[in-house]
């Protein structure tokens, strides 16, 4: 058993104080009455997410751009297989587990957020999409309305398989797994890019699905063959709503969430001298059971919502789903901020030598890795911050929806479900966190 | 297995003590040549580090030693130190200012390191001897000042061995009961970064009194004495030794507790000791080391019992955590310990099976086998939640939240 986040990692973040708690609750109650009852009376998301045009991705700036970080991304892929099948499976020789646990699922969908979808730039699946539609011609229908006739339970099971090796699986570091992984999803993505071209790449791998969706709230967007900036947030409006998107925003949330339950003496308990696959059995369990009780929550919300507005529309859940976006990256910094910054000085350590034969690529091969430089009240206030700052955007995206969808008359009495829902996954972020 | 091996050679070393017996004088005599031989082997490898360092004269440290006849048998070296910190746990590591060992020569030729401030001798060849002292950093270089060695010397005028070289009836007892608190002894070896190995043994409840050393028996004080593979080698008056050099093949490197009379401590008739078993590769050994406790290359990060920069003293620790593993298992599961950040923090862990324990984030490594137990401490510098893992069977034993 390691219940450290992803089963690597060498340092876990201190329990918050409870005092956080208690000022994060009141905060996110605050927050969303304040948000209910001052905020605009009509939907601004959609205006504001036009943005401004900055330039073109298909010019000579624009094409080196993209092909110096899609080269990038190719060798983050080559190397995290190559490593992983070949190179002894022990994550200080091992570069693979850090590769995929701390790059790809941690630090890609972070930067995501900050500045707009990150592995659209540096995926090499995009190159061979591009590639396919130069030579076959793009869907018919377009970029934007192709988007929301693609469901996204496929992508929505890899993410569910992903979270089970990485928080269940009683290997979860093993780089062999983690190969094989690696190999399925690089045969599932070149298909999809190949096939479906990079509207539809971007429906079915799972990463790409992940950090679009994240992305989606960046102050930085391409658009076509455009880019551009808008204000944050404001392009969670536009995520297209698609079948299934609730389910899988609803089983990444579900799988932080769990690693966080991991973290407590209650499932410390639980899991006792537990280790192989009867550790695997038990967080098998407890995953599958977050995520119900989360998938339950929230139709719960939902239909309450549909009840107050005297609907049956049956979107409503993918409608709504995004407002748990920025909810579901709080969680995600919360657990995970410290891991990037301490375990991600691994990568450009063992980036020196990616198949341990002794090479020193960049000089930093002998560096140790610095666990005092942020400290450990740093760590904190990102923590409380990043779910505060979620819960705030969740409300705000949910507000505008909300108005959109929702109608007039009966707005915020409707409204109150999907508020009280996010206060609940707030205040029990918080409570993991205090646990921990 | 290693158990019964073990109790085989616990049985072969006190079938030895049995049979000295009346005799103890003769247990030392007898082995202490080994001791200066297998020294001798160690002490021309080490010729290699030829370097100096020439330390600060603000800070100089300065060196005084005595070479005192031991009552009973061989010499005893004091040295006293200022400004200098003796830092075995960092042998073979980088230098630092004001920290390393001693060297010590008989006649030129060098016995081995000093890593305390008593030390026995053994027995030295009658005639007027020539000991001399001086002070090495962690590095090994010399350290000099303007030039010349920091170093001390004495001269003693050994007697010929008298005519009853078979004891002296001090009708000393093997064994002697110990009082309450009960004493308990934990013991590592470590390999040294620059080749061979330093043994750490560290009693709890019973004082190391060097200067009482051959008088007579007091409650709860004494020294120690190290057997390798039943063999008597030499006293210890501290908890750091280095251990001569030792052939390829297993090893089953024994301490006991030992009164200032010699006779050994013990609870219920049981002597207080604690044994590991060390595996030193050689050409014709490769191959076999999956079974070693004290050197285990199979260990992920390979780095086994190297010295990290955060090792401290046992002594120092404000809290020691007790840990039994039990088929591999902590007993009573794994538990989350509370430690204050920058304080130092000693694990005392026995086992049932040979394993090696990883502090995570500290990465320090350390071999705890089946028939004894490991005693380590660190400053716990760095804040965070850090696993303690068993690192063959990756079973958490213990978590440190440091705060």
């Amino acid at each position: 058993m390691n219940t450290l986040a992803h089963g690597i990692g060498s340092r876990g973040d201190l329990p918050l104080p409870l005092t956080a708690l208690v000022v994060g609750a009141l905060s996110a109650i605050i927050i969303s009455f304040v948000v209910l009852t001052v905020a605009w009376g009509h939907p601004r998301f959609d205006g504001l997410a036009t943005g401004r045009v900055l330039g073109r991705t298909d010019g000579v700036a624009g094409r080196v751009f993209v092909t110096a970080g899609r080269l990038f991304g190719l060798l983050v892929v080559v190397v995290g297989l190559g490593a992983g099948i070949w190179v002894t499976d022990n994550q200080w020789e091992n570069i693979t587990p850090r590769l995929v646990y701390v790059l790809l699922w941690v630090i890609v969908p972070l930067l995501s957020f900050v500045f707009g979808d990150i592995w659209r730039w540096i995926s090499p699946f995009e190159a061979l999409a591009a590639l396919r539609d130069r030579v076959v011609g793009e869907e018919a229908g377009g970029a934007d309305a192709g988007a929301s006739r693609l469901t996204l339970f496929v992508p929505a099971a890899g993410l569910l398989v992903f979270h089970w090796v990485e928080l269940a699986y009683h290997a979860s570091a093993s780089a062999r797994i983690l190969a094989w992984m690696l190999g399925a999803w690089i045969v599932m993505s070149t298909y999809a890019a190949l096939r479906y071209g990079g509207e539809g790449l971007r429906s079915r791998d799972p990463l790409a699905v992940w950090s679009r969706l994240i992305g989606a709230g960046g102050p930085i967007f391409v658009r076509g063959s455009e880019w551009g900036v808008r204000a944050p947030f404001v392009g969670l409006s536009q995520v297209p709503v698609q079948p299934g998107i609730a389910l899988a925003i609803m089983i990444v949330l579900g799988g932080t969430t769990f690693d966080g339950v991991t973290r407590t003496d209650w499932w410390r308990d639980i899991m006792g001298t537990r280790v192989g696959w009867g550790a695997t059995a038990v967080n098998t369990i407890g995953l599958l059971l977050t995520i119900s009780v989360l998938l339950v929550l929230f139709l719960t919300a939902i239909r309450m919502m549909q009840r107050a507005a005297g609907t049956d529309d049956s979107t409503y859940d993918d409608v709504f789903a995004s407002a748990l976006l920025p909810v579901a990256v709080g969680y995600s910094i919360a657990h995970y901020f410290s891991l990037a910054v301490f375990e991600g000085q691994f990568l450009w350590i063992q980036a020196s030598d990616p198949f341990a034969r002794g090479w020193d690529l960049f000089g930093f091969r002998s560096e140790r890795p610095n666990y005092t430089f942020i400290s450990t009240t740093v760590v904190a206030w990102v923590q409380a911050m990043g779910i505060i700052i979620g819960h705030l955007a969740g409300v705000v995206v949910g507000h505008d929806r909300a108005l959109s969808e929702l109608p007039p008359n009966r707005f915020e009495r409707s409204q109150l479900p999907l508020i009280a829902l996010m206060m609940t996954l707030t205040c029990f972020g918080l409570f993991l966190l205090v646990e921990a | 297995m290693t158990r019964a091996l073990r109790a085989l050679l616990f049985a072969a070393g006190l079938t030895l003590l049995a049979a000295a017996c009346g005799d103890g004088d003769s247990t030392t005599a007898t082995d202490s040549p080994s001791t200066t031989s297998a020294s001798h082997t160690d002490g021309r490898s080490d010729h290699d580090h030829a370097d100096q360092r020439e330390v600060d004269a603000a800070s100089a440290p300065t060196l005084v030693i005595e070479v005192l006849e031991d009552r009973t048998s061989g010499w005893n070296l004091h040295a006293t130190l200022t400004d200098f910190t003796l830092a075995p746990q960092r042998v073979s590591t980088d230098h630092v200012d004001g920290e390393g060992h001693m060297h010590v020569y008989v006649d030129g030729v060098k016995l081995g390191r000093v890593y305390g401030e008593w030390f026995h001798l053994g027995q030295l060849d009658p005639g007027d001897r020539h000991i001399r002292v001086e002070l090495s950093g962690n590095d090994h270089a010399q350290l000099t000042l303007d030039g010349e060695p920091i170093e001390a010397e004495a001269m003693v005028a050994v007697p010929e061995p008298a005519g009853d070289s078979h004891g002296h009836g001090h009708g000393e007892t093997a064994l002697i009961e110990a009082t309450e608190p009960l004493p308990t002894l934990a013991l590592e070896v470590i390999p040294d970064p620059a080749g061979g190995w330093t043994l750490h043994a560290v009693p709890t409840n019973f004082r190391l009194a060097p200067e009482n050393v051959s008088t007579d028996h007091v409650d709860g004080e004494g020294h120690m004495h190290l057997y390798i593979d039943g063999e008597k080698v030499t006293r210890l008056y501290g908890d750091w030794l280095q251990l001569p050099a030792l052939a390829p093949g297993h090893h089953d490197i024994r301490v006991e507790l030992s009164a200032n009379d010699h006779s050994v401590v013990a609870v219920d008739g049981v002597a207080v000791d604690a044994t590991v078993m060390v595996m030193v590769e050689g050409a014709d050994e490769s191959g076999d080391a999956e079974s070693s406790a004290g050197h285990d290359h199979s260990a992920d990060t390979g780095s086994t019992g190297e010295p990290t920069r955060f090792d401290a003293d046992v002594a120092d620790a404000v809290q020691t955590i007790e840990i039994a593993l039990v088929g591999g298992q902590p007993e009573g599961g794994a538990e989350k310990v509370k430690v204050d950040a920058g304080s130092v923090v000693a694990f005392l862990l026995t086992s049932d099976t040979d394993d090696t324990v990883h502090v995570h984030g500290y990465d320090i490594l350390r071999t705890v086998s089946a028939s004894g137990s490991a005693h380590f401490a660190f400053t716990a510098e760095i804040p965070g939640v850090f696993e303690v893992e068993l690192e063959g069977s990756h079973q958490l034993i213990l978590e440190l939240e440091i705060s």
